[in-house]
Protein backbone atom coordinates (compact mmCIF):
# COMPACT_ATOMS: atom_id res chain seq x y z
CA UNK A 1 0.00 0.00 0.00
CA UNK A 2 2.64 2.35 0.89
CA UNK A 3 4.66 1.64 -1.93
CA UNK A 4 1.29 2.48 -4.42
CA UNK A 5 1.53 5.71 -2.56
CA UNK A 6 4.66 6.22 -3.07
CA UNK A 7 4.61 5.50 -6.85
CA UNK A 8 1.40 7.56 -7.09
CA UNK A 9 3.76 10.78 -5.71
CA UNK A 10 5.99 9.80 -7.92
CA UNK A 11 4.38 10.05 -11.15
CA UNK A 12 2.11 12.92 -10.03
CA UNK A 13 5.61 15.06 -9.39
CA UNK A 14 6.86 13.57 -12.59
CA UNK A 15 4.00 14.73 -14.60
CA UNK A 16 3.98 18.17 -12.77
CA UNK A 17 7.70 18.73 -13.11
CA UNK A 18 7.54 17.66 -17.05
CA UNK A 19 5.10 19.74 -17.86
CA UNK A 20 7.65 22.66 -17.16
CA UNK A 21 9.80 21.17 -20.14
CA UNK A 22 10.23 23.07 -22.78
CA UNK A 23 8.41 21.87 -26.32
CA UNK A 24 11.28 21.25 -28.29
CA UNK A 25 12.49 18.99 -25.55
CA UNK A 26 9.22 17.51 -25.69
CA UNK A 27 9.51 16.48 -29.21
CA UNK A 28 12.76 15.09 -28.85
CA UNK A 29 11.26 12.69 -26.05
CA UNK A 30 8.11 11.90 -28.36
CA UNK A 31 10.71 11.30 -31.10
CA UNK A 32 12.63 8.69 -28.80
CA UNK A 33 9.91 7.33 -27.54
CA UNK A 34 9.11 6.64 -31.13
CA UNK A 35 12.01 4.73 -32.07
CA UNK A 36 12.31 2.93 -28.98
CA UNK A 37 7.98 1.77 -29.77
CA UNK A 38 9.52 0.58 -33.39
CA UNK A 39 12.26 -1.15 -32.10
CA UNK A 40 10.20 -2.69 -29.84
CA UNK A 41 7.61 -3.44 -32.19
CA UNK A 42 10.36 -5.30 -34.30
CA UNK A 43 11.29 -7.35 -32.07
CA UNK A 44 8.47 -8.79 -30.86
CA UNK A 45 7.53 -9.66 -34.22
CA UNK A 46 11.58 -11.68 -34.86
CA UNK A 47 10.44 -13.75 -31.83
CA UNK A 48 6.86 -14.01 -32.56
CA UNK A 49 6.71 -14.80 -36.18
CA UNK A 50 10.69 -15.21 -36.87
CA UNK A 51 13.82 -13.27 -37.80
CA UNK A 52 13.95 -14.09 -41.15
CA UNK A 53 15.65 -12.23 -43.50
CA UNK A 54 17.95 -11.30 -40.46
CA UNK A 55 20.38 -8.95 -41.65
CA UNK A 56 16.97 -7.31 -42.35
CA UNK A 57 15.58 -7.47 -38.60
CA UNK A 58 19.48 -6.43 -37.11
CA UNK A 59 19.24 -3.25 -39.56
CA UNK A 60 15.56 -2.08 -38.70
CA UNK A 61 16.31 -2.82 -34.86
CA UNK A 62 19.63 -1.03 -34.61
CA UNK A 63 18.41 1.66 -37.11
CA UNK A 64 15.96 2.38 -34.38
CA UNK A 65 18.40 2.08 -30.77
CA UNK A 66 20.63 4.41 -33.34
CA UNK A 67 18.11 6.93 -33.30
CA UNK A 68 17.32 6.96 -29.90
CA UNK A 69 20.61 7.11 -28.57
CA UNK A 70 21.34 10.00 -31.07
CA UNK A 71 18.21 12.05 -29.99
CA UNK A 72 18.58 11.25 -26.23
CA UNK A 73 22.12 13.03 -26.50
CA UNK A 74 21.08 16.00 -28.72
CA UNK A 75 18.12 16.43 -25.97
CA UNK A 76 21.23 16.34 -23.59
CA UNK A 77 22.96 18.60 -25.31
CA UNK A 78 19.78 21.08 -26.18
CA UNK A 79 18.27 21.18 -22.19
CA UNK A 80 18.27 24.69 -21.07
CA UNK A 81 19.94 23.72 -17.68
CA UNK A 82 22.33 21.71 -18.54
CA UNK A 83 23.63 23.40 -21.99
CA UNK A 84 27.47 22.61 -22.95
CA UNK A 85 27.78 23.75 -26.21
CA UNK A 86 25.57 25.55 -28.84
CA UNK A 87 22.55 24.34 -29.87
CA UNK A 88 23.34 24.87 -34.15
CA UNK A 89 26.29 22.60 -34.02
CA UNK A 90 24.77 20.06 -32.00
CA UNK A 91 21.85 20.17 -34.30
CA UNK A 92 24.18 19.45 -37.22
CA UNK A 93 26.13 16.98 -35.48
CA UNK A 94 22.84 15.32 -35.03
CA UNK A 95 21.47 15.54 -38.72
CA UNK A 96 25.18 14.46 -39.68
CA UNK A 97 25.20 11.52 -37.58
CA UNK A 98 21.60 10.22 -38.48
CA UNK A 99 22.11 10.46 -42.00
CA UNK A 100 25.15 7.90 -41.40
CA UNK A 101 23.01 5.89 -39.31
CA UNK A 102 20.38 5.57 -41.88
CA UNK A 103 22.83 5.33 -44.78
CA UNK A 104 24.64 2.41 -43.26
CA UNK A 105 21.04 0.56 -42.30
CA UNK A 106 19.83 0.55 -45.90
CA UNK A 107 23.14 -0.49 -46.51
CA UNK A 108 22.40 -3.69 -44.69
CA UNK A 109 18.65 -4.10 -44.73
CA UNK A 110 19.32 -5.32 -48.40
CA UNK B 1 36.10 -74.00 -56.67
CA UNK B 2 39.41 -73.15 -56.15
CA UNK B 3 39.97 -70.05 -53.94
CA UNK B 4 40.81 -67.31 -56.68
CA UNK B 5 43.94 -65.81 -57.05
CA UNK B 6 43.95 -62.57 -58.89
CA UNK B 7 47.74 -62.68 -58.31
CA UNK B 8 49.43 -65.96 -58.48
CA UNK B 9 52.32 -65.10 -56.16
CA UNK B 10 50.78 -63.80 -53.41
CA UNK B 11 52.42 -65.18 -50.44
CA UNK B 12 49.45 -64.15 -48.25
CA UNK B 13 46.14 -66.48 -47.57
CA UNK B 14 43.32 -66.63 -45.37
CA UNK B 15 42.57 -69.79 -43.28
CA UNK B 16 38.60 -70.49 -42.86
CA UNK B 17 36.28 -67.64 -43.58
CA UNK B 18 33.49 -67.53 -41.23
CA UNK B 19 30.41 -65.53 -42.83
CA UNK B 20 27.20 -64.93 -40.52
CA UNK B 21 24.46 -62.85 -41.29
CA UNK B 22 22.80 -61.01 -37.99
CA UNK B 23 19.30 -59.39 -37.24
CA UNK B 24 19.14 -56.06 -35.84
CA UNK B 25 19.49 -57.78 -32.26
CA UNK B 26 22.43 -59.83 -33.05
CA UNK B 27 20.55 -63.03 -33.40
CA UNK B 28 22.21 -64.71 -36.06
CA UNK B 29 20.07 -66.01 -39.23
CA UNK B 30 22.63 -67.92 -41.24
CA UNK B 31 26.20 -68.89 -41.22
CA UNK B 32 28.79 -70.03 -43.74
CA UNK B 33 32.20 -71.29 -43.12
CA UNK B 34 34.18 -71.36 -46.17
CA UNK B 35 37.42 -73.62 -45.99
CA UNK B 36 40.49 -72.76 -47.63
CA UNK B 37 40.17 -72.80 -51.24
CA UNK B 38 36.60 -72.53 -51.25
CA UNK B 39 33.60 -70.45 -52.21
CA UNK B 40 29.92 -70.36 -51.59
CA UNK B 41 28.44 -72.93 -53.16
CA UNK B 42 24.93 -70.99 -52.59
CA UNK B 43 24.39 -66.90 -52.91
CA UNK B 44 23.92 -65.55 -49.45
CA UNK B 45 21.06 -63.57 -48.89
CA UNK B 46 21.16 -59.72 -46.78
CA UNK B 47 17.90 -59.12 -45.78
CA UNK B 48 16.77 -55.43 -45.19
CA UNK B 49 17.75 -54.47 -41.14
CA UNK B 50 20.38 -57.05 -41.44
CA UNK B 51 24.10 -57.20 -41.55
CA UNK B 52 27.04 -59.34 -42.62
CA UNK B 53 29.60 -60.26 -40.58
CA UNK B 54 33.11 -62.02 -42.28
CA UNK B 55 35.61 -63.29 -39.79
CA UNK B 56 38.82 -64.57 -40.91
CA UNK B 57 42.44 -65.35 -40.40
CA UNK B 58 45.19 -63.98 -42.38
CA UNK B 59 48.55 -65.85 -42.41
CA UNK B 60 51.61 -65.56 -44.64
CA UNK B 61 53.26 -68.08 -46.45
CA UNK B 62 53.05 -71.39 -44.05
CA UNK B 63 52.66 -69.61 -40.58
CA UNK B 64 50.00 -70.58 -38.43
CA UNK B 65 50.14 -67.21 -36.54
CA UNK B 66 48.08 -64.17 -37.70
CA UNK B 67 49.62 -62.07 -39.56
CA UNK B 68 48.20 -58.17 -39.91
CA UNK B 69 48.43 -56.84 -43.41
CA UNK B 70 48.44 -53.80 -44.28
CA UNK B 71 44.62 -52.96 -45.22
CA UNK B 72 41.95 -55.87 -45.20
CA UNK B 73 38.33 -55.49 -46.97
CA UNK B 74 35.45 -56.87 -47.51
CA UNK B 75 34.18 -55.84 -50.72
CA UNK B 76 30.89 -56.11 -52.41
CA UNK B 77 30.59 -55.05 -55.90
CA UNK B 78 27.46 -54.53 -58.43
CA UNK B 79 27.35 -57.57 -61.37
CA UNK B 80 28.74 -54.40 -63.88
CA UNK B 81 31.31 -53.61 -61.93
CA UNK B 82 30.49 -49.83 -61.78
CA UNK B 83 29.32 -49.58 -57.88
CA UNK B 84 31.62 -50.85 -55.16
CA UNK B 85 31.33 -50.91 -51.75
CA UNK B 86 34.64 -51.74 -49.57
CA UNK B 87 34.20 -52.15 -45.55
CA UNK B 88 36.93 -52.21 -43.43
CA UNK B 89 38.37 -55.25 -41.58
CA UNK B 90 39.60 -54.70 -37.63
CA UNK B 91 40.85 -56.80 -35.17
CA UNK B 92 38.62 -58.82 -33.10
CA UNK B 93 38.77 -58.11 -29.05
CA UNK B 94 40.70 -61.31 -28.94
CA UNK B 95 43.21 -60.30 -31.29
CA UNK B 96 42.91 -63.92 -32.91
CA UNK B 97 41.06 -62.80 -35.96
CA UNK B 98 39.78 -60.04 -38.60
CA UNK B 99 36.31 -58.65 -38.63
CA UNK B 100 34.42 -56.94 -41.40
CA UNK B 101 30.88 -56.23 -40.84
CA UNK B 102 28.78 -54.65 -43.51
CA UNK B 103 25.20 -53.71 -42.90
CA UNK B 104 22.25 -53.89 -45.14
CA UNK B 105 21.43 -50.19 -45.44
CA UNK B 106 25.20 -49.36 -45.88
CA UNK B 107 25.22 -51.51 -49.09
CA UNK B 108 21.81 -50.76 -50.46
CA UNK B 109 22.73 -47.28 -50.08
CA UNK B 110 25.25 -47.45 -52.97
CA UNK B 111 24.21 -50.61 -55.02
CA UNK B 112 20.77 -51.85 -56.59
CA UNK B 113 18.96 -54.83 -54.77
CA UNK B 114 19.91 -57.97 -56.30
CA UNK B 115 23.14 -60.14 -56.30
CA UNK B 116 26.43 -58.73 -56.28
CA UNK B 117 29.63 -60.04 -56.20
CA UNK B 118 31.54 -60.68 -52.83
CA UNK B 119 34.93 -60.46 -52.44
CA UNK B 120 37.79 -60.57 -49.77
CA UNK B 121 40.86 -57.65 -50.75
CA UNK B 122 44.34 -58.01 -48.71
CA UNK B 123 47.08 -55.73 -48.81
CA UNK B 124 47.76 -54.59 -52.44
CA UNK B 125 46.40 -57.15 -54.71
CA UNK B 126 49.38 -55.84 -57.42
CA UNK B 127 52.16 -56.71 -55.39
CA UNK B 128 53.24 -60.24 -53.86
CA UNK B 129 51.57 -59.10 -50.18
CA UNK B 130 48.63 -58.81 -51.57
CA UNK B 131 45.45 -61.25 -52.05
CA UNK B 132 42.26 -60.53 -53.75
CA UNK B 133 39.87 -63.43 -53.85
CA UNK B 134 35.83 -63.91 -54.82
CA UNK B 135 34.31 -65.19 -52.07
CA UNK B 136 31.10 -65.75 -53.52
CA UNK B 137 27.61 -64.25 -54.22
CA UNK B 138 25.50 -61.73 -52.20
CA UNK B 139 21.75 -61.09 -52.70
CA UNK B 140 20.88 -57.75 -51.65
CA UNK B 141 17.33 -57.43 -50.65
CA UNK B 142 15.00 -54.88 -51.26
CA UNK B 143 15.63 -50.94 -48.80
CA UNK B 144 13.70 -49.34 -46.47
CA UNK B 145 11.31 -47.46 -48.61
CA UNK B 146 13.23 -44.09 -49.56
CA UNK B 147 16.92 -45.08 -48.43
CA UNK B 148 17.72 -47.24 -51.24
CA UNK B 149 19.78 -46.79 -54.41
CA UNK B 150 18.75 -44.75 -56.83
CA UNK B 151 20.49 -44.77 -60.10
CA UNK B 152 21.31 -41.64 -61.59
CA UNK B 153 20.28 -41.05 -65.00
CA UNK B 154 22.30 -37.97 -65.91
CA UNK B 155 23.07 -36.63 -62.33
CA UNK B 156 25.64 -37.08 -60.05
CA UNK B 157 26.85 -40.91 -57.98
CA UNK B 158 25.10 -40.79 -54.56
CA UNK B 159 27.99 -40.35 -52.62
CA UNK B 160 28.53 -37.02 -54.22
CA UNK B 161 25.11 -35.82 -54.47
CA UNK B 162 24.83 -32.40 -52.37
CA UNK B 163 22.47 -32.10 -49.25
CA UNK B 164 21.38 -28.88 -49.62
CA UNK B 165 20.27 -26.54 -45.96
CA UNK B 166 16.83 -26.73 -45.38
CA UNK B 167 14.93 -23.26 -45.73
CA UNK B 168 14.42 -21.15 -43.25
CA UNK B 169 10.54 -20.82 -42.20
CA UNK B 170 8.55 -18.46 -43.94
CA UNK B 171 5.91 -16.65 -42.30
CA UNK B 172 2.46 -15.66 -43.66
CA UNK B 173 2.29 -13.02 -45.87
CA UNK B 174 -0.57 -11.13 -43.51
CA UNK B 175 1.80 -10.74 -40.35
CA UNK B 176 5.02 -8.70 -41.92
CA UNK B 177 2.11 -6.55 -43.85
CA UNK B 178 0.56 -6.45 -39.99
CA UNK B 179 3.19 -5.73 -38.78
CA UNK B 180 4.16 -2.92 -41.15
CA UNK B 181 1.00 -1.20 -40.58
CA UNK B 182 1.92 -1.41 -36.28
CA UNK B 183 4.57 0.68 -37.81
CA UNK B 184 3.05 3.09 -39.59
CA UNK B 185 0.42 3.73 -37.15
CA UNK B 186 3.23 4.86 -34.60
CA UNK B 187 4.72 7.39 -37.34
CA UNK B 188 1.54 8.70 -38.03
CA UNK B 189 0.81 8.95 -34.34
CA UNK B 190 3.30 10.73 -34.03
CA UNK B 191 3.22 13.32 -36.99
CA UNK B 192 -0.79 13.61 -35.98
CA UNK B 193 -1.17 13.91 -32.07
CA UNK B 194 2.17 15.94 -31.58
CA UNK B 195 1.32 18.99 -33.59
CA UNK B 196 -2.39 18.28 -31.50
CA UNK B 197 -0.47 18.08 -28.22
CA UNK B 198 2.53 20.62 -28.33
CA UNK B 199 1.40 23.04 -31.40
CA UNK B 200 3.35 23.43 -34.64
CA UNK B 201 5.90 26.21 -34.23
CA UNK B 202 4.13 27.58 -37.91
CA UNK B 203 3.73 31.14 -36.67
CA UNK B 204 6.89 30.83 -35.93
CA UNK B 205 7.98 30.37 -39.65
CA UNK B 206 9.36 33.06 -41.83
CA UNK B 207 7.39 34.90 -44.03
CA UNK B 208 9.90 36.42 -46.58
CA UNK B 209 12.82 37.73 -47.30
CA UNK B 210 16.17 36.39 -46.80
CA UNK B 211 15.00 34.35 -43.88
CA UNK B 212 11.93 32.57 -45.28
CA UNK B 213 13.71 31.21 -48.70
CA UNK B 214 16.62 30.22 -45.96
CA UNK B 215 13.45 28.38 -44.03
CA UNK B 216 12.46 26.88 -47.10
CA UNK B 217 15.47 25.65 -48.67
CA UNK B 218 16.62 24.05 -45.74
CA UNK B 219 13.41 21.99 -44.77
CA UNK B 220 13.26 21.45 -48.80
CA UNK B 221 16.60 19.27 -48.65
CA UNK B 222 16.46 17.71 -45.25
CA UNK B 223 13.44 16.26 -47.65
CA UNK B 224 15.10 15.49 -50.40
CA UNK B 225 17.97 13.98 -48.28
CA UNK B 226 15.31 11.36 -47.23
CA UNK B 227 13.91 10.92 -50.56
CA UNK B 228 17.73 10.29 -51.42
CA UNK B 229 18.11 7.47 -48.89
CA UNK B 230 14.71 6.18 -49.98
CA UNK B 231 15.76 6.03 -53.38
CA UNK B 232 18.92 4.02 -52.58
CA UNK B 233 17.63 1.68 -50.81
CA UNK B 234 14.99 1.16 -54.17
CA UNK B 235 17.60 1.75 -56.75
CA UNK B 236 20.44 3.65 -56.25
CA UNK B 237 24.19 2.27 -55.58
CA UNK B 238 26.07 3.03 -53.00
CA UNK B 239 28.30 5.20 -55.59
CA UNK B 240 25.14 6.89 -56.87
CA UNK B 241 23.49 8.52 -53.59
CA UNK B 242 27.32 9.13 -51.84
CA UNK B 243 27.86 12.21 -54.34
CA UNK B 244 24.25 13.19 -54.41
CA UNK B 245 24.01 13.26 -49.96
CA UNK B 246 27.24 15.02 -50.22
CA UNK B 247 25.92 18.34 -52.34
CA UNK B 248 22.10 18.22 -50.26
CA UNK B 249 24.76 18.03 -47.34
CA UNK B 250 25.89 21.33 -48.13
CA UNK B 251 22.92 22.71 -49.35
CA UNK B 252 21.32 21.82 -45.89
CA UNK B 253 24.41 23.29 -43.80
CA UNK B 254 24.27 26.59 -45.78
CA UNK B 255 20.15 27.38 -45.78
CA UNK B 256 20.84 25.66 -42.25
CA UNK B 257 23.41 28.53 -41.33
CA UNK B 258 21.66 31.17 -42.83
CA UNK B 259 18.73 30.39 -41.08
CA UNK B 260 20.26 30.32 -37.94
CA UNK B 261 21.74 34.06 -38.76
CA UNK B 262 18.29 35.15 -39.13
CA UNK B 263 17.49 34.12 -35.96
CA UNK B 264 20.46 35.17 -34.20
CA UNK B 265 19.03 38.76 -32.95
CA UNK B 266 16.15 37.35 -31.51
CA UNK B 267 17.40 34.66 -29.57
CA UNK B 268 20.69 36.84 -28.04
CA UNK B 269 17.52 39.64 -27.10
CA UNK B 270 15.80 36.33 -25.39
CA UNK B 271 19.02 35.37 -23.22
CA UNK B 272 19.46 39.73 -22.64
CA UNK B 273 15.85 39.34 -21.66
CA UNK B 274 16.96 36.04 -18.72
Amino acid sequence: MATLHTAKQVATAFQREYAKTPAKLKVLDAFSGLAIATALLQFVYAVLIGSFPFNAFLAGFFCCIGAFVLSVCLRMQVDPEDMSGKTERAFTEYALAMCVLFLAALNYVG
Amino acid sequence: MALLFLHIQSVLSVSDIHLTVEDGEGVVLASHTILRGATLEDALTLEKGCSLKASFKPVLGSQSTMFLPQQAFLRVDSPSGTATVAVAARPSKAGDALIATAGHSALAAQLAPGPTRLSLVLGDASLPLGLEAVLGTLVLGQPAPGRGYKAPVLGPLPEIQHRHRQPERRANPLAPLTALGGVLALGAAFLLALPARLGANLKGFPAGGRAGLAALGFHAALAATLGTLALFWLRLTLLQTLPALGALGLVVNGTGRALAATRAPAAGGRKKAE
